[in-house]
């Protein structure tokens, strides 16, 4: 599916002709922007947070490798084991000889969107492993075998009726004559099909918020508890995350997670956090028996100190999405990427090459909400600029497009013939518009009229105005 | 050369950055600890009791979810001083020290609670099993008034020096969803209601 990024033009015009989806993604505006805005309304110092953020992830990202050591360091005395992963096909294979080799049948998973971008479920079901995804969303799309749609919401895109008719048709033990109306019992019957799976899987896969140089320590940030009880009931706890997660020490962490939270879902902190360093000790409860952890590079490493360096910073809070008008008007599909949004915009070209994906930072009007509301201030219009200009340097830019610019720049360098080309432009938009206010429609531009009319420029333009003294 | 050698030569060999400024948010409290712990708490959906002393936790427990008189099953983990407990005064609770299944009642006690989230933390050990904060329908939980502290930074600080445990949980609330139609549901996966009883002594 990475490689339909090129399709984005079909799937933005399916996604708002789509009336559910458009009714979810106004509800996604009203919840998760007010929820945002009111949880960091309630800081003393809302801006003083972000900036203690921002500087955490650019000094774990200034001592990357060192910290990287260090925690696989503290992994290995805490009893854990760390894998390293090039890219995506290491890393699956990786795990998925790990699962083999102790003859792992089922593994239940916490959401985790590395594993999405490595494709690891498809994988694991190729060798003969049943993955079951735990987080409810997520748990939902896998039945309807969907990518997700958002990084913290997979599943805001269906309604109440659509989960109905996944879950009867799963779970086919259950009386057929059930009633499944209400929310309350869909989440009811998740929760009696997924305890089962967790007490009986064999391994248990999660992602990690955070990683924790100083304690050997992964973070796991949930709701439900799903990815908690993945990683304490199986004998076998495996995170997959990627290399750029790692932070210094416990108190990073802390403020971290502060921010993730109120960026994400407009919490001060979510039902649970669970700090997980190695496997079970000698006289614990409980607990898995053997913690992996997988370190995966898979493009990230071509970024650190280049020009898309910040997008490293990113914490998977899903803000610059829930902020974002063109995410808001065609949701997360549409992108045909793993990672969608601003954030996808800026992080895909890294991870799947700028030819496939050269389409998701021209998803963009640059408005810059993504930036005013990005927790740890990544320049997110800038990086997707750095992507243009790559998509353009390597001639994947539509040629009407190059064309426009060619033009535009050699005009841009001959001031006269510019004004000259302006004062035509200005004169011919007046006479299409017979003496009117507005333009309704231009040749070759039916997509851009098709939803708003163009107010016609004075006859005069500004540079004009200006020698003329109008100041 | 390994994947571990690449991926950090290369890391090392990047342009190096200038490091940032530093990176320390320190919250206030709005009120004293005990007072933003339980504002916190109840807004994060859990239900605070004030007990004057453990000792009165068996009656309590037992007025909450024995009213009728009817038995009702209660989880304790093994070796936990929870049992020590007076519950001679609670008649209809029987204890059980097996895994609390999904509908059950089940007791533990906090080892920290965070005064700026309304936040109980509980440290992995012997007597203290991890899951039992996500298998139960119902989860009360025992707190002192002297293990509340500011904020998670104050946590580990008490905890400085001391290796981290295998798991430390973070519970604030009980379990929640918002994943079908952004609307939030109790009970995911873990407990449906968290009982706070928060005790002087």
């Amino acid at each position: 599916m990475n490689n339909n990024a090129n399709g984005f033009a079909q799937g933005a015009r399916a996604a708002l002709r789509d009336a559910n989806l458009q009714n979810a993604l106004a509800n996604l505006k009203k919840g998760f922007q007010v929820k945002r805005a009111h949880a960091f309304e309630m800081l003393h110092d809302p801006d003083g947070l972000r900036d203690a953020g921002a500087a955490i992830r650019a000094n774990a990202l200034a001592q990357l490798p060192e910290l990287l050591e260090l925690f696989e360091r503290n992994v290995k005395s805490a009893g854990g084991h760390v894998h390293w992963a090039s890219d995506a096909r290491e890393a699956r294979e990786l795990i998925a000889a790990l699962l083999k080799e102790r003859g792992v049948k089922t593994v239940t998973k916490g959401k985790s969107m590395v594993a999405e971008e490595i494709e690891l479920n498809p994988h694991l079901e190729a060798e003969g492993i049943t993955p079951v995804e735990t987080d409810l969303g997520e748990y939902i799309i896998q039945l309807r075998n969907e990518p997700p749609s958002h990084i913290v919401a997979p599943a805001f895109h269906l309604r109440k009726e659509d989960v109905e008719a996944s879950f009867r048709e799963a779970h086919v033990t259950l009386e057929p004559s059930r009633v499944l109306k209400e929310r309350a019992a869909l989440v009811g019957e998740a929760r009696g099909i997924l305890r089962r799976q967790f007490l009986a899987a064999d391994a248990g896969i999660t992602g990690a918020n955070f990683l924790i140089a100083e304690s050997g320590t992964a973070v796991i940030v949930t709701n439900e508890g799903n990815g908690d009880l993945t990683r304490l009931l199986p004998p076998v706890h495996i995170v997959v995350t990627g290399i750029e997660k790692v932070v210094p020490n416990l108190d990073d962490a802390s403020v971290l997670l502060r921010l993730l939270t109120r960026s994400a879902t407009g919490q001060d902190i979510t039902s649970y956090v669970t700090f997980a360093s190695g496997p079970r000790r000698g006289n614990d409860a409980d607990g898995p028996k053997e913690f992996h952890i997988v370190l995966i590079d898979n493009g990230r490493s071509d970024l650190l100190g280049g020009p898309a360096h910040d997008v490293l910073k990113c914490i998977r809070c899903g803000a610059c999405l829930n902020h974002c008008p063109v995410y808001g008007a065609v949701g997360g599909h549409a992108y045909g990427a793993v990672y969608s949004g601003p954030i996808g915009a800026a992080l895909e070209p890294a991870l799947n090459g700028i030819s496939n994906t050269h389409h998701l930072p021209s998803a963009s009007s640059f408005c810059g909400r993504c930036e005013e509301v990005c927790p740890v201030k990544i320049p997110l219009t800038g990086i997707m600029r750095h992507w243009r200009n790559k998509a353009y340097e390597d001639g994947l830019t539509p040629s009407g497009l190059r064309w426009g610019l060619k033009i535009w720049g050699r005009l841009a360098l001959a001031p006269r013939l510019y004004r000259l080309t302006a004062a035509v432009g200005a004169r011919t938009m007046a006479l299409l518009a017979r003496g009117g206010m507005t333009l309704s429609s231009l040749p070759m531009a039916r997509g851009w009229f098709g939803y708003r009319d163009l107010p016609i420029p004075p006859r005069k333009s500004f540079q004009a105005q200006w020698r003329a003294g109008k100041r | 050369m390994t994947s571990r050698e690449k991926i950090l030569t290369k890391l090392r060999t990047a342009n190096t950055v200038e490091r940032a400024g530093v990176g320390v948010y320190r919250p206030q409290l709005r009120s004293d600890l005990k007072t933003d712990f339980v504002s916190e708490a109840e807004a994060a959906d859990a239900m605070v009791h004030e007990i004057a002393s453990a000792k009165d936790l068996p009656e309590k427990l037992q007025s909450l979810f024995s009213a009728n008189g009817e038995t009702t099953p209660l989880h304790i983990a093994h070796g936990s001083f929870l049992h020590e407990l007076p519950w001679e005064r609670a008649p209809n609770l029987t204890l059980h020290d097996t895994a609390p299944a999904s509908e059950a009642l089940a007791l533990s006690t906090a080892d920290f609670a965070i005064a700026e989230t309304g936040t109980l933390a509980f440290v992995s050990g012997a007597a203290r099993p991890s899951s039992w904060h996500f298998l139960p329908g119902i989860e009360c939980v025992l707190v002192y008034h002297a293990t509340i502290v500011p904020a998670l930074e104050d946590l580990f600080a008490q905890m400085a020096g001391e290796t981290l445990p295998a798991t430390l949980n973070l519970v604030t609330g009980p379990s929640r969803t918002a994943d079908i139609e952004q609307t939030i549901e109790r009970g995911a996966h873990g407990p449906r209601a968290l009982h706070i009883f928060l005790s002087a002594t």
